[in-house]
């Protein structure tokens, strides 16, 4: 049964007048951590997402330029040139991952790959973890057309988990305060440890989100009357309550549920308050200007803790967004393209910039040398989440990245094209090739192959079958 | 900007494989007289459609659902400041209410617990605020059960079950044991928990089979909530709650009156106005920026026009929906904005007549429509797909690979120059040709809205163009836009469009082709009634039998 938990959290005492009372269920909670590392690494499958394309200029020249952020990864991934996409931002993001067309803003044509490889892996529909899905990252127009940036569809087409993009929402929701603020990362607490007392409000608060869980759980367990898909909805709201939980009681994910903090889960510092650097509008509006160092270091510090996450095995599917199509946004500041410092105001508003490329852009065009800037800071930060997924050994000696399922993928080939799209996958331990590839097929196809390569069945698409092992 | 534009007003394009997709039909020859029969369909071909349509989903509040529901249960009228805390409504499938839209954060639930706390600290702050909800006041365990009943009546919208009894009086015991020590105020944290709970949040509806495998009645209780959020996009009112209690809301003529007396509330004017708000996008003025001239007053004005206008002629006047919305020639303005049309000086309440304005007929000539191009060309592209997509309910894909970059026209042309040579141009001609012409009507008008006789490059503007058809019969001529809105308001196509935006708006939800009995029903009844107006057609949406079920898949 997929929304029921492996812990229960709630405890009730019988009061003098036959009345249940609900008490703060952090006691309980700590207790019942499942410490045991894994026997093999879990699987797990990850979309890492940028907007706006990889145009195909950028893309012939290989892993430099715009590009050269993934050059560090060149034997990590296989890398394709040459997938058709769908055109148009709000079309193309919904397909992504999915590689059929959007049924409506919020409905995509099907279940995303990361979604079918979590309910072919576990026998529930998901895994044993915390969190389902955790999404992370910045897309400015966040109010208008979910699909532009929701990057994990469910079984019915529908959003699957929640997109954090203030750095200290996603620590306290992950990491509650659980101590480890500062340089040096403290070491999460072993299971038993005796937590700090609450005070009188912090009691209160914490009955408070216990009886709302209580009625969360109620609504998505098996008394519930609601259709499946209404509880799936309740669930996520109820994941959502539960990592509200944590900030206020201060209580860390870490080791809760039937998941497994692996090696090298440490509870790292907190973030700082003022690294928040998003502004959400309809498209009424504007993303406005964002100093580009501020973003960066906004996005890895939350690569930091969403790549921590995973190897505290608080979630084994998620997604990153890095910005930006049709945002709105307007990059300022001095930034480094390919070791060349640039001012990326010159480069002006993200979308403003691809229609200025054009579907055809000439070689050399000052259109294409300033989205050259945009891809290059999106890929910077996408190669970052996979470089830190990379960091962590596990215990058959590969790291993270090596046994997922990692894609790197976008909406457009060039300008509003899904012309020569550019996707990465990783090696999802050992099933993909790394290299570049250079592939002819549509969107569908490559997604059917790396389907059929992690053994979901069906069969590679002929010219889409030289990046699997 | 407006309106983020994609990028196919400077150059011409090329569509290739266009089919323009077929409207909702849901009016037409094939319905029959209505009878007052609320149980049946109103056409003879509906009789055996399904009664619950689409998959079973939940709705969430929206924002301005959930801060009307507060002042109407609790009497807590939050600022702007505390409003702001509710997470903000994301669009989707042009409406925020869409259900779609309704994705569960860890920061939606940081904000709803961050508001629930700002509602108990203003509850704290309110004498005697627990008196609706209870007739006693202690922090005894008989008194503990009838708050949190009280409580859960209105803000769960329907009784509490014992379980929700035992869960929240738990908490309310909690509270006093932590050391509070009166009964509002223990009350207060019930209501901060209840704020955050499920059964407030969302409008949850039983959605097990009891038999039909496809539908389920609604409950008396769950068809006040649905009647309520309709009309008041609030919950139901103790009246309203009575005759869910009594039954009265299964009986048809019961449930009429019921209705009656909602539309009458002040409630319901609000109701049109979010409506038209959603439909014509007008919020989106409220962070509008492009000329200097075109400042927040300004833009503001412009808002206020056609709410203004919607909620006088369209809801307090009655006036029929549909031909008024498109051809009113009087208006509401301020003085600024009445100097921006240059159309006369209004009388001192706002009003304005606009029959010696060539130029100005109905809710499409308002500035607050006009602007929807987003940049300084008028966009003859732009406004011609608002046309098609808002008043004929058709779409066009999106266009092919290279079509953005060819230039079929100078960029000096006018706006009627591009269009005639994207429709000379075969490629093109199959989409553009299906809503350009929509908006030949509007190039006298700039991209501001203002009246001009020549555009931006000095070319002289038209206003002649016709109104396209599907299936290559014959398009409608118009002259001007005064008759080109008489045009629009005579079409079909465009009743039942409005039909269907505003039943998604009813539903929450966008229609598909199995909604299309439930459609033609609820225009059948639109069409029946005496003044076809925007009350007669939520009435239409409430009285429909689908109303009364919901989907168990």
């Amino acid at each position: 049964m997929r929304y029921m938990r492996s812990l229960s959290r709630r405890t009730f005492l019988r009061g003098a007048g036959g009345v249940t009372i609900a008490l703060p269920f952090l006691d309980e909670m700590r207790t019942r951590s499942v410490w045991a590392a894994p026997v093999a690494p879990p699987t797990r499958a990850f979309n890492i997402f940028l907007g706006g394309g990889v145009p195909g200029p950028h893309q012939k020249n290989g892993l430099v330029g715009p590009l050269a952020p993934l050059l560090p990864l060149k034997d990590k991934m296989a890398f394709m040139r040459g997938i058709q996409g769908p055109d148009g931002h709000p079309v193309a993001a919904g397909a992504a991952f999915v590689g059929k067309s959007l049924v409506n803003d919020t409905t995509a044509g099907g279940p995303s790959i990361d979604n079918e490889i979590m309910r072919h892996a576990y026998m529930a529909g998901r895994p044993p973890t915390p969190i389902d899905v955790q999404g992370m990252g910045f897309y400015y127009k966040f109010l208008d057309n979910p699909s532009r940036w929701v990057k994990s569809w469910d079984e019915q087409g529908r959003p699957k988990g929640g997109l954090v993009d203030n750095p200290a929402d996603l620590f306290t929701s992950f990491f509650g305060n659980a101590p480890g603020g500062g340089p040096a990362a403290a070491p999460v607490p072993m299971p038993g440890a005796a937590p700090p007392a609450p005070s009188p409000d912090q009691k209160l608060a914490t009955s408070i989100l216990d009886t709302v869980v209580g009625e969360y759980k109620f609504y998505t367990g098996d008394r519930s009357n609601l259709s499946m898909a209404s509880r799936s909805k309740l669930a996520d709201h109820l994941d959502a309550v539960r990592q509200l939980e944590n900030r206020i009681s201060g209580v860390s994910l870490v080791g809760q549920g039937g998941g497994a903090a692996g090696i090298g889960c440490t509870t790292p510092g907190a973030p700082a308050a003022d690294l928040y650097v998003s502004v959400h509008h309809n498209g009424a509006g504007s993303g406005g200007n964002v100093v580009t160092a501020d973003f960066v270091k906004s996005f890895k510090v939350m690569a930091d803790l969403w790549t921590m996450a995973v190897t505290c095995d608080l979630f084994r599917f998620g997604f990153t967004v890095c910005c930006c199509a049709g945002d709105g946004a307007t990059f300022t500041g001095p930034y480094s393209v390919a070791g060349q410092m640039v001012d990326m105001a010159a480069a002006g508003e993200t979308h403003g910039t691809n229609h200025a490329m054009g579907d055809n852009p000439a070689d050399g065009s000052v259109a294409l040398l300033h989205n050259g800037w945009h891809t290059h800071l999106f890929l910077e930060c996408c190669a970052y989440v996979m470089e830190q997924l990379d960091r962590v050994t596990e215990s058959n000696g590969k790291t993270i990245l090596d046994n997922s399922f990692v894609l790197l993928g976008t909406d457009l080939g060039t300008n509003h094209v899904g012309r020569s799209v550019f996707y990465g996958v990783s090696q999802a331990n050992g099933k993909f090739k790394p290299g570049m590839y250079d592939v002819q097929g549509s969107l569908l196809d490559f997604l059917g192959s790396c389907k059929a390569a992690m053994g979901l069945g069906g069969a590679p698409t002929a010219g889409m079958s030289g990046f699997i092992a | 900007m407006r309106r983020v534009s994609f990028g196919l007003i400077a150059t011409s394009i090329i569509f290739g494989g266009c089919t323009g997709q077929v409207g909702d039909g849901a009016s037409g020859g094939t319905t029959q007289p209505p009878s007052d029969d609320i149980t049946k369909m109103q056409s003879a071909q509906c009789m055996a459609a399904p009664l619950a349509t689409g998959s079973a989903y939940v709705r969430r509040l929206t924002r301005w659902e959930y801060a009307n529901t507060i002042a109407d249960t609790l009497n807590v009228h939050l600022d702007d400041t505390t409003t702001a805390l509710i997470p903000s409504d994301i669009r989707a499938n042009g409406f925020s209410n869409d259900f779609g839209g309704q994705l569960a954060s860890f920061d939606n639930a940081d904000q709803y617990s961050k508001t629930a706390d700002a509602v108990g600290a203003l509850l704290g702050q309110t004498p005697n605020w627990l008196a609706p909800f209870a007739t006693c006041n202690d922090t005894g365990g008989a008194c503990r059960d009838s708050i949190v009943h009280g409580l859960g009546l209105r803000l769960f919208r329907r009784p509490a079950t014992p379980e929700e009894t035992t869960a929240f009086g738990g908490l309310f015991d909690a509270a006093i044991a932590a050391g509070i020590k009166t009964a509002p105020e223990a009350a207060g944290y019930v209501v901060r928990a209840m704020l955050q709970s499920p059964q407030f949040l969302y409008r949850l509806e039983a959605q097990t089979s009891t038999g039909d495998p496809n539908a389920r009645a609604i409950d008396a209780y769950e068809l006040a909530s649905r009647l309520s959020y309709l009309i008041w996009a609030s919950a139901p009112d103790s009246e309203l709650l009575d005759a869910a209690a009594k039954g009265d809301l299964l009986s048809p003529d019961k449930l009429r009156a019921e209705i009656t007396r909602m539309l009458a509330q002040p409630r319901g004017r609000d109701t049109i106005q979010r409506y038209f708000r959603e439909y014509l996008t007008l919020d989106d003025l409220d962070d509008a920026t492009r000329a200097p001239s075109f400042t927040p007053a300004l833009a503001a004005a412009m808002k206020k026009e056609t709410l203004d206008v919607v909620a006088d002629q369209l809801w307090d006047a009655k006036q029929p929906l549909v031909s008024t919305m498109l051809t009113t020639r009087s208006t509401i303005v301020s003085p600024m904005l009445a100097q921006f049309y240059g159309a006369g000086t209004p009388d001192a309440n706002g009003r304005l007549s606009l029959a010696n304005s060539p130029n100005r007929a109905g809710l499409l000539t308002h500035a607050s429509v006009l602007t929807v191009d987003g940049d300084a060309n008028a966009s003859i592209v732009e406004r011609g797909l608002f046309v098609f997509r808002n008043f004929l309910c058709q779409d066009v894909p999106m266009p092919p690979v290279g079509a953005t970059s060819v230039m079929l026209a100078p960029d000096t042309a006018s706006e009627r120059q591009k269009s005639d040579a994207r429709l000379a141009h075969d490629p093109c001609a199959s989409c553009h040709g299906q809503f350009d012409p929509l908006a030949y009507a509007f190039e006298p008008f700039d991209s501001m809205g203002a009246v001009q006789t020549k555009d931006v490059n000095g070319n002289a503007v038209r206003q002649d163009g016709w109104v396209t058809e599907l299936a290559k019969a014959p398009s409608v001529p118009y002259t001007d836009v005064v008759s080109y809105m008489n045009t629009l308001a005579q079409d079909p196509r465009v009743s039942a469009c409005v039909t269907k935006k505003v039943a998604q708006f009813a539903w929450g939800r966008a229609m598909t082709d199995g909604d299309q009995c439930m459609l033609s029903d609820i225009q059948a009844r639109l069409n029946a009634s005496q003044g076809r107006t925007f009350a007669d057609l939520i009435t239409g949406v409430a009285v429909n039998p689908n109303f009364r079920y919901t989907a168990v898949k």
